[in-house]
């Protein structure tokens, strides 16, 4: 990328007119990504960022043994308590399950997503893959009609990106460019994109939540939310052999209102080379339920929506 | 408002003025984007939790920037090769330019820095297409490379070219510090 590295004699050492001409390119190929790669939307994100991450609450890369000592409390309390439980354990869990999945079918819903790194040390993985990634996903949104989907985030740039599943065919409309692309096999291989991979997991979470009863070993718990009756919380673990889907997911299920309030994938890994990503977690949290135009989730509506 | 809350607030300012700055010094260390984000967050957010460590008598950017760089060596150690450019020295000196250019007039770090755009005007042409392909278009140089029919190791010449013209024009405006008598920059 720059020719700095080349700058040293045979010896392996570098002279001082060297280092200086080494620190003066490195500096400029720095200040040049700043002014022509960031658009304001990606310095105030960033910035952004970090003020959500100091808010208490969020987990960040070296916190996140905050959440697990805060589950592991719960758990302890909710045993203890013996608020609820349920029956027969993870059996009981898989029925109740689908009731879940059969709630999801019915009304429109609206989830926001938060993208939130892991730990370095529990992922195993090296730093730094996959975040554009995350990045590009982070603050994005859900529409959900039964198996009909939209996502819409920003691209690079800031740039917005729509996209969509019909149930018919599955279509991505990059707005900037006033282009869309289709395909016809239900949201599977729309392969124009490079992050395609991961917003497709995004958009066929339905689909993952379905693979539930085979791919995971789920368990149910409950905890009651004041004047909001009591949620249910399901855990699914990753059986081994599946590295492509989240180690674990955990869905929190409303019963009083039958909405799903939250789905959060762990252990995601959004690089290409999943194997030397490091792990992210995804939330879903669920921010509206008023229904949408009967067309939404078709590709020319957001054409025409965005002028394109 | 307790002062713990006030403390949060006025870091949170102090992240919007010094982001671009530390970005820069980040990324001209770090070339993986990915990285050089992660590596961003990861310093704001050590600096927040030693927030009532800093001596506000000592320029901040500083102290940042010291963070970054710690954080930055210790990313570096763990790649299979370690940069040669990315030696102490280098980034000693990288920080006498960031020092000569915390102290530039202007309040954020894109007035201090506004020299480069009219750097980059100056720029031929041909160095100015390349460097808008690879930085703004964000184009691999062999992409560079077919587009403007020259081979991959004309376009990392020029861009070298390019960005040596630009630090002597940055250092005729005052934005670098004079080179030492006797350097060759």
């Amino acid at each position: 990328m720059n020719g700095s590295q080349e700058k040293h004699n045979e010896s392996g050492n570098v002279s001082s007119a060297d280092i200086q001409a080494t620190a003066d390119d490195l500096l400029v190929h720095g200040m040049l990504q700043g002014r022509l790669q960031d658009s304001p939307q990606d310095k105030t994100r960033r910035v952004k960022r970090v003020c959500r991450s100091l808010k208490p609450g969020r987990v960040s890369f070296w916190r996140a043994y905050w959440k697990v000592e805060l589950w592991a409390t719960a758990a302890v309390l909710g045993l203890l308590l013996g608020l609820w439980q349920i029956p027969g354990g993870t059996p009981a869990a898989y029925a109740g399950f689908e009731e879940v999945l059969i709630s999801f079918e019915s009304g429109d819903k609206m989830y926001t997503v938060d993208i939130l790194a892991e730990s370095p040390d529990s992922s195993g993985g090296r730093p730094g893959r996959g975040g554009r990634v995350a990045r590009h996903l982070d603050g994005a949104v859900i529409y959900i009609r039964g198996t009909q989907a939209v996502l819409e985030y920003q691209g690079s740039r800031g740039w917005g990106v729509t996209r969509g599943n019909d149930g018919r065919e599955s279509w991505v409309v990059l707005h900037h460019r006033r282009q869309s692309w289709i395909s016809r096999d239900s949201g599977r291989s729309i392969s124009q994109l490079p992050d395609y991979v991961h917003g497709l997991m995004v958009m066929d979470w339905h689909g993952i939540l379905g693979r539930i009863k085979q791919d995971y070993r789920l368990t149910g718990d409950s905890r009651s939310e004041n004047g909001h009756g009591t949620v249910e919380v399901y855990t699914a673990r990753r059986r081994p052999g599946r590295p492509e889907l989240p180690e674990w997911i955990r869905i929190e299920f409303n019963r009083q209102t039958r909405q799903v309030q939250s789905i959060v994938c762990g252990g995601l890994r959004l690089g290409k080379r999943r194997g030397h990503a490091q792990s992210y977690t995804l939330e879903m949290r669920l921010t509206g339920t008023n229904p949408l135009p009967s067309d939404w989730f078709t590709r020319e509506a957001h054409l025409r929506s965005k002028g394109g | 408002m307790d002062r713990k809350k006030k403390q949060d607030q006025l870091f949170a300012v102090l992240v919007g003025e010094h982001a671009d700055m530390l970005m820069a010094f980040i990324r001209a260390t770090v070339w993986d984007a990915s990285a050089a984000e992660d590596l961003f967050q990861e310093t704001m957010l050590v600096a927040w939790r030693r927030f009532e460590d800093y001596d506000p008598a000592r320029p901040l950017a500083r102290w940042l920037r010291g963070i970054a760089r710690k954080l930055i060596l210790s990313y570096l150690s763990k790649l299979k090769r370690n940069p040669v450019y990315c030696s102490v020295e280098v980034l000693d000196a990288l920080e006498e330019r960031l020092v000569h250019i915390d102290r530039l007039p202007g309040d954020a770090w894109t007035d201090k820095v506004e020299a480069l755009a009219f750097c980059m005007d100056r720029l031929p042409e041909d160095m100015q297409q390349s460097i808008r392909m690879f930085y703004q278009d964000e184009k691999k140089t062999d992409q560079i490379a077919s587009a403007l029919e020259i081979t991959r190791e004309a376009v990392k010449k020029r861009l070298q070219r390019a960005r040596s013209r630009l630090a002597d024009c940055l250092r005729r405006k005052g934005v670098f510090p004079a080179a030492v008598p006797g350097e060759v920059t």
